[in-house]
């Protein structure tokens, strides 16, 4: 059945090979016998937004979990290639993430992002109050927009303005007890969503990386940041090869106390993946390897080479011309 | 306080890592030495916590087992060339620094072995609350100490400032152990410690100390 | 800042289950006095890299989540032998006269010092020997929402469950560990169920007394 659907013309094999996640040529497939039967959950995930909240954990409790995880994955390796195959695909599930996030986090207009923290640092009172409505809004918006898709109900609720969330609190809603704080609640909500919807603060969308140099900036920059909270220390482009890129962290944090230069650097496939999950999803595919080159102090200090496939510079040439 | 060398016994009595920072005991003992050593280390500790005079035990509530924090201890005062930025401060894996800690804290260590003297060393033991033996031994004999450090002080008194000292640095050797040894993916608990990272970073710390 | 506010409500709610309030303050002190002196990293990475392991085992393991829960709560107990290491000597506290005492560090010292939460502690049985932590804002599963089929068995977060039996075996407190309720699952909110067995008392260290 599967075999028989005709997908679009893409030269690209990998597509053909995904065997997990939603099947849009499929459409959603019930997974439990009565599945359409129940009643959407009232997941928190649409109505929290995907601005940054700045919360932070600590290095030690990432680090562990990076460290079990790597046990895990050599347990399970027939080799060293093998391996880092593997962990570089868990990083790829994150970069392939972070391509979109980041992009729209970018858009935020400056002025915007002062407010969010005002509401951060305000009565958390609030919280208990919005959550709960939220949650009323959440389950009267997803039954109208999506009956029932279950796991693949779309993500669009998301980006609703809190003009429509607030004004489906007041006209679908009939508790009693929402109504009688509905004033109240609705300015809260107001103000819970106008401030916290990501895409109310986005006026223009940031303009998508086309070429490789910007891409990398953003890399260099803003992906650093968010994952590292510095810049990475240098963007480098060979000089041998045109197609060659070098990403430089002096001392990567999540490798930083394993044993063994060797092993070490095998572990930075999964930032490797990260990246390429990154540039791959925005457009731009290649291959990540990391490289141990200490240079003064620094005994760590990582080279992530980044060659980008043939098709990306002929279609950079195509469309800026000689770079 | 000099340092000639650190062992780590595991809660077995299994010796898991040992080096010498000097001659003093590396020219005498071989390695199956020191592993007699660590075992015997771990079964005196034992005895000498089940002979503790009754009176001791008796009055147990009033003997002090707080170790004071002794600024510094073994750290770098000022090494502007590990920075990121020289304004930042140094780097200590996953402590913020410019200490790993800085209150004073109680032993665990109450009854056992904590601190042996002879003629011609000093041995400091800390014993964590998963078992592990922390382990410094020093030529410095508290004789020989130079009277500025000791001062007035009687030698019961120098003895104790040592003690402490030397639980501060081994609390210390203890939070590195956390870092480059339980964080390190290709570490087998229980198993001897092999990883580079962890030697540079005791050695750097005993160095710190002379 | 509404992280202090539930603390803040925390203690009040904790306040009538010990009466020891001093004790309170001061692991609630130790717990954030020890959090700004460690290093941090951005939670969503650690929230990421989480799902990519659950998303990983649910493939390995044709998604048999019963299957899947023991593993993560095996992972999480290999991490837990570790970390307590960690957890002592960045706070070097003494050994807990009792389980209250316990589930106070757990909750004001323990989940501060590594995810920044403080999960309220609840639900006492009536011999005082099982307690639950009511955790909110659990940064395991911040962005998550479980498929349909997982619904009914994934413990999307058991990986804790064996962070804790691990950790508090090491410690010599032997424990039952395991999620009451998930918000993942559609409950109203997430509980994890603490229960001590027994004190491991011929393997507390030699010394301690």
């Amino acid at each position: 059945m599967e075999q028989q659907i005709i997908y679009p013309s893409t030269s690209d094999a990998s597509f053909k090979n995904r065997s997990t996640g939603y099947e849009y040529t499929m459409g959603p497939k019930p997974s439990l016998p009565d599945e359409y039967m129940r009643s959407p959950l009232t997941s928190k995930l649409y109505s929290e937004s995907l601005n940054t909240k700045k919360h932070e954990i600590s290095l030690s409790a990432m680090t562990f979990l990076f460290q079990e995880m790597i046990s895990q994955i050599h347990k399970n390796c027939q080799s060293l290639n093998d391996f880092e195959t593997k962990l570089d695909k868990y990083g790829e599930s994150i970069g392939m993430r972070l391509s979109e996030l980041l992009n729209f986090r970018s858009s935020i207009s400056p002025g915007t992002s002062s407010r969010t923290s005002t509401f951060l640092s305000s009565s958390p009172v609030v919280n208990t109050t919005s959550t709960n409505t939220n949650t009323n809004t959440n389950t009267s918006s997803s039954m109208n927009s999506q009956p029932g898709n279950g796991p693949n109900r779309s993500r669009a609720n998301t980006g609703t303005s809190s003009k429509d969330t607030a004004s489906s609190v007041s006209t679908k809603s009939n508790r009693t007890s929402t109504d009688r704080h509905i004033h109240h609640t609705q300015s809260q909500q107001a103000q819970h969503t106008q401030v916290e919807s990501l895409t109310s603060q986005i006026s223009k969308m940031r303009r998508r990386d086309l070429k490789i140099i910007d891409i990398l900036q953003f890399v260099h920059g803003t992906l650093w940041s968010y994952l590292f909270n510095h810049v990475s220390d240098d963007l480098v482009k060979s000089s041998e090869r045109n197609n060659e890129y070098m990403i430089i962290d002096n001392q990567p944090p999540l490798t930083q106390f394993i044993s063994g230069s060797n092993n070490r650097i095998s572990c930075d496939y999964f930032i490797c993946g990260v990246i390429r999950g990154f540039l791959t999803n925005a457009g731009f595919r290649c291959k990540v390897s990391p490289h141990l080159m200490p240079k003064d102090n620094w005994d760590n200090r990582t080279v992530y080479l980044i060659q980008f496939d043939n098709q990306v510079l002929e279609r950079e040439t195509i469309r800026f011309g000689q770079s | 306080m000099a340092i000639e060398t650190i062992l780590i016994i595991n809660k077995s009595g299994g010796l898991i890592y040992q080096r010498n920072f000097s001659d003093t005991f590396a020219s005498k003992l071989n390695s199956n030495d020191f592993l007699i050593i660590a075992s015997t280390i771990h079964s005196v500790f034992a005895i000498a916590s089940q002979i503790t005079p009754k009176a001791l035990q008796i009055t147990q509530n009033n003997v002090d087992y707080v170790i004071p924090y002794i600024p510094m201890v073994g750290m770098e005062s000022s090494n502007p060339q590990q920075n990121r930025n020289n304004n930042l401060p140094v780097k200590l894996g996953s402590f913020k620094g410019p200490d790993y800690f800085k209150e004073s804290f109680v032993s665990w260590n109450k009854s056992g072995l904590r601190q042996l003297n002879s003629d011609q060393f000093t041995m400091y033991i800390y014993q964590t609350m998963t078992g592990l033996k922390f382990v410094a031994l020093s030529s410095n004999v508290l004789a020989n100490k130079p009277a500025s450090q000791i001062g007035n002080m009687d030698k019961g008194k120098a003895q104790n400032l040592a003690s402490q000292v030397a639980d501060n640095f081994l609390r210390k050797i203890y939070c590195v152990y956390c870092d480059y040894v339980m964080k390190d993916p290709f570490y087998s608990l229980e198993m001897p410690i092999k990883s580079e990272l962890f030697d540079k970073k005791v050695k750097q710390m005993v160095g710190n100390l002379s | 800042m509404s992280r202090q506010q539930s603390i803040n409500s925390n203690q009040t709610g904790a306040s009538t289950i010990t009466a020891q309030s001093p004790l309170n303050r001061s692991l609630r002190t130790t717990g954030e006095e020890i959090w700004k002196r460690s290093e941090r990293i951005n939670a969503e990475l650690f929230t990421l890299t989480y799902g990519a392991i659950v998303s990983q085992l649910c493939t390995d393991y044709g998604r048999n989540f019963v299957q899947i829960n023991e593993e993560l709560f095996q992972m999480g107990y290999n991490i837990g032998v570790r970390l307590i290491e960690d957890f002592l000597a960045r706070t070097a506290l003494p050994r807990c006269s009792d389980l209250q005492e316990t589930s106070e560090v757990i909750s004001k010292c323990a989940f501060k010092i590594f995810l920044n939460i403080s999960p309220k502690v609840i639900n006492w049985s009536n011999n005082k020997d099982a307690f639950s932590l009511l955790i909110e804002d659990n940064p395991l599963s911040d962005f998550v929402e479980l498929p349909m089929d997982a619904m009914d068995q994934l413990w999307y977060s058991n990986v804790l469950c064996g962070v804790l039996k691990g950790a508090l075996e090491m410690v010599q407190l032997d424990c039952d560990i395991s999620f009451v309720s998930d918000i993942l699952r559609g409950d109203q909110q997430t509980e994890l169920r603490i229960k001590l067995n027994k004190i491991l008392k011929d393997e507390i260290p030699i010394g301690e007394d």
